[in-house]
């Protein structure tokens, strides 16, 4: 913790985080499968026939986001969801599903084989690509947590509060996020850092992390949480001196 | 199962054998009013067919040692009504909304040989859909029945069965009770009558 009281973020449905204790060294800002496969042309949901619009729409004000919390000294942790070549990670219901539709897991296609490690489409789209330092989580299912060493890396560097941006909404960041917030994290995701393939699954997923008082976390704008880093960040500068 | 994005299951064969009833059952998230009473009624047929075709009745219960939160509607009710259903096979106390999360639940599933999952209970948009999509990660082949799972909020229906059906059945698959009470039962003649 810094030696003075961070601002909390203008948050729905309370101001964030609910113990005010907003600090880089403990606050980790997760980038959820921001992946040719999720948001690039040729990839897995442009091959479902899905509005690549709906999925990118949170790419820029993620990359801002993201500058701002390197300069913030907050913790960056990436995920990507991908099997392992031989498919022997991927559950057969999973398969069966994705060859049903048309998008087959490890099928050939114009980004290398659809959600498999090391093609082109697997990779994270250059906007927000990781730098040396972050964590990067490969996951074989929807939450980053189930069947990965997320949580273990988490504890170890101390992280207690987690900022979510990434794709899709309802889906890897939704489950994600619950997961999170089971085991004790703080949680905030910025509504205008994710995107879904579908607006109403979208706009119900905000809906579901609010209700109750806040079952899941708060969400709040990227705006919102930017103003209060960049504060924290001048009243550093200022203690320093 | 008559149900949507696909006939469930997806390897087309509806066997008790290999299907569970996991029924989030945490009285925290029992809500009271006519659409929750209808649910329960709803959730209590569902159970009542999967018993008599031999599908496994998992009750999830959770554990209440992390405090959490505590709804309203549990609060207001000094004595809890009854139960919608009967004696369950297996009671999991879950760490978390979650219901795999610090838990026996993959472990019981595992051992009776459950790859099949049927889901519903109390809190459609909160532990069924923590369970589901935690079960769905874990390869379990899941059916969500919406009619016999009780919502926080009536306008999240729809998202919740919505969000399962993308991208093919990105979490499994939706179906109307009555349908999957239809399927059971014609499983459980099929049986009687060898």
């Amino acid at each position: 913790m810094t030696d003075h009281d961070a601002a909390r973020v203008d948050a729905n449905p309370y101001p964030w985080p609910f113990d005010g204790a907003l600090a880089a060294a403990h606050t980790a800002l997760i980038l959820i499968d921001w992946q040719v496969d999720f948001c690039g042309p040729g990839g897995y949901v442009d091959r479902m026939g899905y509005d690549l619009n709906l999925t990118r729409a949170g790419l820029g004000p993620t990359a801002a986001v993201l500058a701002a919390v390197r300069a913030w000294g907050g913790h960056v942790v990436h995920t990507r969801e991908g099997h392992r070549p031989d498919l022997s990670d991927c559950p057969a219901n999973k398969l069966w599903r994705s060859k049903r539709i048309g998008a087959g897991i490890g099928d050939p296609g114009p980004t290398g084989r659809i959600l498999v490690r090391g093609e082109p489409g697997w990779e994270i789209v250059e906007e927000v690509a990781p730098i040396a330092g972050e964590l990067v989580i490969d996951k074989p299912g929807k939450g980053a947590f189930y069947a990965t060493d997320l949580d273990l890396l988490l504890h170890n560097a101390g992280i207690t509060h987690l900022v979510f941006t990434g794709i899709t909404t309802d889906v890897c960041v939704h489950t994600t996020m619950r997961d999170a917030n089971d085991r004790g994290f703080e949680c905030l995701l910025l509504s205008d850092c994710t995107g879904a393939t579908d607006v109403g699954n979208y706009e119900a997923a905000l809906k579901m992390v609010t209700m109750q008082g806040g079952v899941f976390g708060a969400v709040a704008e990227s705006a919102a949480f930017l103003s209060v880093i960049g504060a924290d960040m001048a009243s550093s500068v200022g203690a320093t001196r | 199962v008559a149900s949507r994005p696909y006939p469930w299951p997806y390897h087309g064969d509806v066997d008790p054998a290999r299907t569970a009833l996991v029924a989030c059952l945490d009285n925290r998230w029992r809500v009271a009013g006519t659409v929750a009473d209808d649910c329960d009624e709803r959730l209590g047929r569902l159970w009542t067919a999967a018993a008599a075709a031999g599908v496994l009745l998992v009750a999830i219960d959770e554990a209440p040692s992390r405090g959490g939160l505590l709804l309203g509607a549990a609060e207001t009710t000094s004595s809890p009504p009854p139960s919608p259903v009967g004696a369950p096979d297996a009671v999991i106390s879950a760490g978390a909304t979650n219901a795999f999360y610090a838990s026996a639940l993959d472990d019981v599933l595992r051992r009776a040989g459950r790859s099949d999952l049927l889901l519903a209970g109390w809190g459609l948009e909160g532990p069924v859909h923590s369970t589901l999509r935690a079960a769905n990660d874990r390869g379990f082949e899941c059916l969500l029945v919406p009619d016999a799972s009780t919502p926080l909020e009536a306008d999240l229906v729809v998202g919740s069965a919505d969000m399962v059906c993308f991208s093919g059945g990105i979490f499994g698959a939706v179906a109307e009770t009555v349908d999957v009470v239809e399927s059971l039962a014609a499983v459980t003649d099929q049986r009687s009558t060898r």
